[in-house]
């Protein structure tokens, strides 16, 4: 019986019920998979790996399957859990990042774990994690068996005799240890590194298996590493490792302490790899998320890390959905233009019934993710998670049921800054002006009649120059829109938390709307971050991060997007000038592509000739050459500052 | 206190330390044959054939306001307002107004200056002047005269009394192939900023054709026409003539 057959013999088996079998299922596979090709690595698992789906839990591939086995499962376990509207899954429905509690595992060693499940409640809980461990158990001396076999370096050999089961001793064997753990979590997110293997450093190099273990995130398309304000020398090593580097995406937290070694890494290697690493503002987000939630504990605060592209999480703590729903904002807005323009007897009249109706569709979100939380929890609980994640274990109750320390939902809210033009567009032409009556307009943007959309591009009152009346009104909007969830709680959760976060959907997203009073054709892209629409910014970078930090940006912790595009003449001290001033007035995040825009030109003639390009999509970084071409226009047509 | 501005550029950074925001006055007592910005030269607010406005008529606090926006990005920098033109001390009294506003709130302020203005509207100015980006465009008196239609005595006076002030100066030298780009010219900037107290260091601005076009949209004759952009090794050894490393 093969690896895959052992597995479909549990899952679709009646022993226990749907955790165990799953926990039973997942240990099955770990202690028959095969294991990969040793490699000659420092580290192992290295490379990319048939990993079981993390998000479902699964340890099947369904299209290995033949189809009578691939349906059985499917009616067993494939039950679909997200409700949200399809319009409103922008970048994401009830899709879960998450990273496992590495630290614990490093510092505790995974045979101290047996004495927790022991003390659990729930029998179910408790057998089938110790099914779980046994079979992870299990994985790691068939590993030490292959690799004795194959002759593999003696340090690995002994390293992996004592971790991930015992606690790690050195640097080496902490990080063989976190690469292992990164691989069971099926190399989602890294977490803390440099302050997670401090307390084993010890004065080391550890620059080449740092890069290593990226490249195994890498590989497997992992995502993100952040790096606190905590600076260690392991900081400016893993800045270091980081270079060139698609991923990890880094989420540096600076502050006007930062010290200018840091600084200079950092710059060196925002010059060098496009979209690396992004910049995180300590006090805004991590004092807003301990505002927002007051429950977190002062001591998890500084274990934030955005999962995925930048989803606010704290590693090892949590269970965050994201993104659970992100919602259409322009879409909302067409079919407002279309019900009520007409029947509004001023802007104000038109602001509010838009509200309303973001209103209404943001109180369907939000109720909808609640019951896809239940439902998710009764068709998918996640046995892995629940062992790697605090507190599952001591709370006794599944990850998906609510078992992590801290439990929040965020609702990315696409098309914002689209919506700040297009009110700003009908305040002036319908209602301050009165250049077209609402019919007109209306009449305009039904047959996308290229002369108004050029005049409303055109118009000089938009989202982007540091305008005051262009500010005040996307505070305004922005408040009233994040509010909405303020008093809003999800099933399993303690908030809703507002974001910006785009992913690569700006162009799908973008299919469902028409022509739109911003000057956007119909079907065109949406915005794809809280940048201005391109090339409507013209008084520069300082003008561009006054108006986006104008929006109500404490609100959006999880978290507010800013892509922002500069020439590489910009020197560092400019650019550090900058990234500080618009964190002061409130910025949480900056991720910046310093990329000129005739290089961008070549690489998309010639791609073969840069194929180490990286530039910043919707809140992930990823090689320009695998882009779509949609998207790749999409960079290229972005507004570049220029160091003047 | 109004005055005729062209436009206010902000996030500069060659326009003194740190981030400024450039306010572009409008009058120029010159008329470099070099020069790139000849719809600065007349006070007025003027037509451009085609249509475009150029210049207009702001109060201080107006200019002042604007200026204030990127506080937040001086005070990180080091950066500030830098008032140039045009011909700052054409205007003397409205630029000694907008200096000062920005000096209470406690920005860094600058002025780029010919140096070409009669010794009182330079007194008024200087006040409220953290700096001066002084421009040297020829040290010989016939060039002087020549290229830019003024004489160069008062200018020297008025850069020596900068110095009197205690107001550090950045000496700035356009370079015209052809024109001033002999060894000579360089060699006696440095003897001149060797003589000031409070010099910063020497830059240098090397011709380019952007404004070319303007003048035939203006339908004037551009007296440099046909002189070519230096090199990059022609730049470097001008540099090194003044022994500034690249």
């Amino acid at each position: 019986m093969n690896v895959q057959e052992k597995v479909l013999e549990v899952l679709l088996g009646e022993e226990g019920d749907l955790f165990y079998r799953k926990a039973k299922a997942l240990a099955a596979f770990y202690s028959n998979c095969p294991l990969g090709e040793y490699q000659g690595t420092a580290l192992y698992p290295s490379g990319r790996i048939r990993k079981p789906s993390f998000i479902t839990g699964l340890t099947v591939n369904l299209n290995e399957l033949d189809e009578a086995a691939a349906q059985a499962v499917e009616r067993k376990y494939m039950r679909p859990y997200c409700l949200v509207s399809g319009e409103h899954r922008v970048a994401g429905g009830m899709y879960t990042h998450s990273m496992p509690h590495y630290e614990r595992v490093l510092k505790e060693g995974l045979f101290s774990y047996y004495a927790r499940i022991d003390a659990m409640g729930d029998p179910s809980l408790r057998s089938g994690l110790r099914l779980l461990l046994e079979g992870i158990e299990t994985y790691v001396e068939r590993i030490v068996a292959y690799l004795e076999e194959v002759h593999a370096e003696e340090r690995l050999i002994s390293a992996m005799k004592q971790v991930p089961m015992r606690p790690a001793r050195t640097l080496y064997e902490a990080i063989v240890a976190w690469n292992f753990v990164l691989y069971l979590d099926g190399c989602d997110n890294l977490g803390c590194v440099a302050s997670g293997l401090l307390p084993y450093y010890n004065g080391e190099n550890a620059v080449p298996l740092l890069e290593e273990l990226f490249a195994n995130l890498d590989a497997n398309n992992g995502f993100s590493m952040a790096l606190g304000r905590d600076y260690n020398p392991l900081t400016l090593q893993c800045l270091e490792a980081a270079k060139g580097k698609r991923r990890p995406m880094i989420e540096l937290f600076v502050d006007e302490t930062t010290p200018q070694e840091i600084w200079d890494k950092a710059f060196e290697i925002v010059k060098t790899t496009g979209g690396q690493p992004a910049f995180y503002n300590p006090k805004a987000l991590l004092g807003g998320l301990q505002r927002r939630i007051p429950t977190i504990r002062d001591e998890d605060i500084g274990r934030f890390c955005g999962g995925g592209c930048t989803e606010a999480m704290l590693a090892g703590l949590s269970n965050v959905g994201s993104l659970d729903a992100g919602v259409n904002l322009l879409l909302i807005l067409e079919r407002c233009i279309h019900k009520e323009l007409e029947y509004c007897a001023d802007f104000e009249d038109f602001y509010r019934r838009y509200l309303a109706a973001v209103e209404r569709d943001v109180t369907m979100v939000t109720e909808q993710i609640s019951l896809s939380q239940i439902t998710r929890a009764a068709c998918n609980p996640l046995p892995m998670r629940t062992l790697l994640v605090d507190d599952c274990i001591e709370n006794g109750v599944e990850y998906n049921s609510g078992g992590a320390r801290y439990r929040w939902s965020i609702i990315s809210f696409a098309g914002l800054v689209n919506v700040i033009d297009s009110l700003l567009v009908i305040k002036d032409f319908v209602f301050d002006n009165g250049r077209y009556t609402a019919a007109e307009l209306l009449e305009k943007l039904k047959r996308e009649d290229e002369a108004f959309l050029h005049q409303a591009r055109s118009c000089s009152l938009c989202y982007g120059n540091d305008n005051k009346e262009a500010n005040d009104l996307s505070h305004r909007l922005s408040a009233d829109i994040f509010s909405l969830l303020d008093d809003k709680k999800p099933h399993f959760g303690q908030a809703f938390l507002p974001a910006s976060i785009l992913f690569q959907y700006q162009i799908s997203a973008g299919m469902w709307v028409g022509c739109t009073p911003d000057g956007r054709a119909a079907g065109a892209p949406l915005a794809d971050s809280l940048g201005a629409i391109f090339g409507k910014d013209t008084k520069g970078p300082t003008a561009l991060l006054n108006s986006v930090a104008a929006l109500d940006l404490q609100r959006a912790l999880g978290v507010p997007v800013l892509n922002f595009n500069v020439t590489p003449s910009f020197h560092n001290d400019v650019l550090r000038a900058l990234i500080l001033g618009y964190m002061e007035q409130g910025g949480i995040q900056m991720q910046i592509t310093c990329v000129s825009r005739e290089l961008l030109e070549e690489a998309y003639r010639q791609p073969e000739l840069h194929k180490n390009l990286i530039v910043r999509v919707g809140g992930y970084s990823e090689y320009f050459y695998r882009l779509s071409d949609e998207l790749k226009r999409m960079v290229i047509e972005r507004t570049i500052q220029q160091g003047v | 206190m109004k005055g005729q501005i062209i436009n206010i550029t902000r996030c500069c950074t060659d326009d003194g330390p740190g981030i400024r925001t450039t306010v572009f006055l409008k009058g120029c007592p010159l008329r470099c044959i070099w020069c790139h910005n000849p719809e600065s030269q007349n006070t007025e607010p003027e037509c451009w054939p085609s249509g475009e406005q150029i210049g207009k008529t702001v109060t201080a606090h107006e200019v002042v306001s604007e200026v204030l926006c990127d506080k937040t990005f001086y005070d990180l920098s080091g950066g500030g307002v830098t008032l140039s033109g045009g011909e700052p001390l054409m205007q003397a009294k409205f630029t000694a107004e907008v200096l000062r506003l920005c000096k209470e709130s406690g920005g860094h302020t600058a002025i780029e200056t010919s140096g070409c203005a009669a010794a009182d509207m330079l007194g008024r100015v200087l006040p409220y002047c953290d700096l001066v980006l002084f421009d040297v465009k020829e040290t010989s008196e016939d060039n002087h005269l020549l290229y830019t239609g003024v004489p160069l005595a008062p200018i020297l006076a008025n850069l020596r009394a900068i110095d009197r002030a205690g107001i550090p100066t950045v000496l700035r030298m356009p370079i015209i192939p052809g024109k001033n780009d002999r060894p000579e010219h360089f060699a006696a900037v440095k003897v001149l900023a060797q003589g000031l107290d409070h010099c910063r260091g020497i830059e240098i601005m090397p011709y380019h054709r952007l404004g070319e076009y303007k003048y035939e949209q203006l339908g004037r004759t551009y007296r440099c026409k046909g002189t070519e952009e230096p090199t990059a090794e022609q730049v470097a050894t001008w540099k090194a003539w003044l022994g500034i490393s690249e």
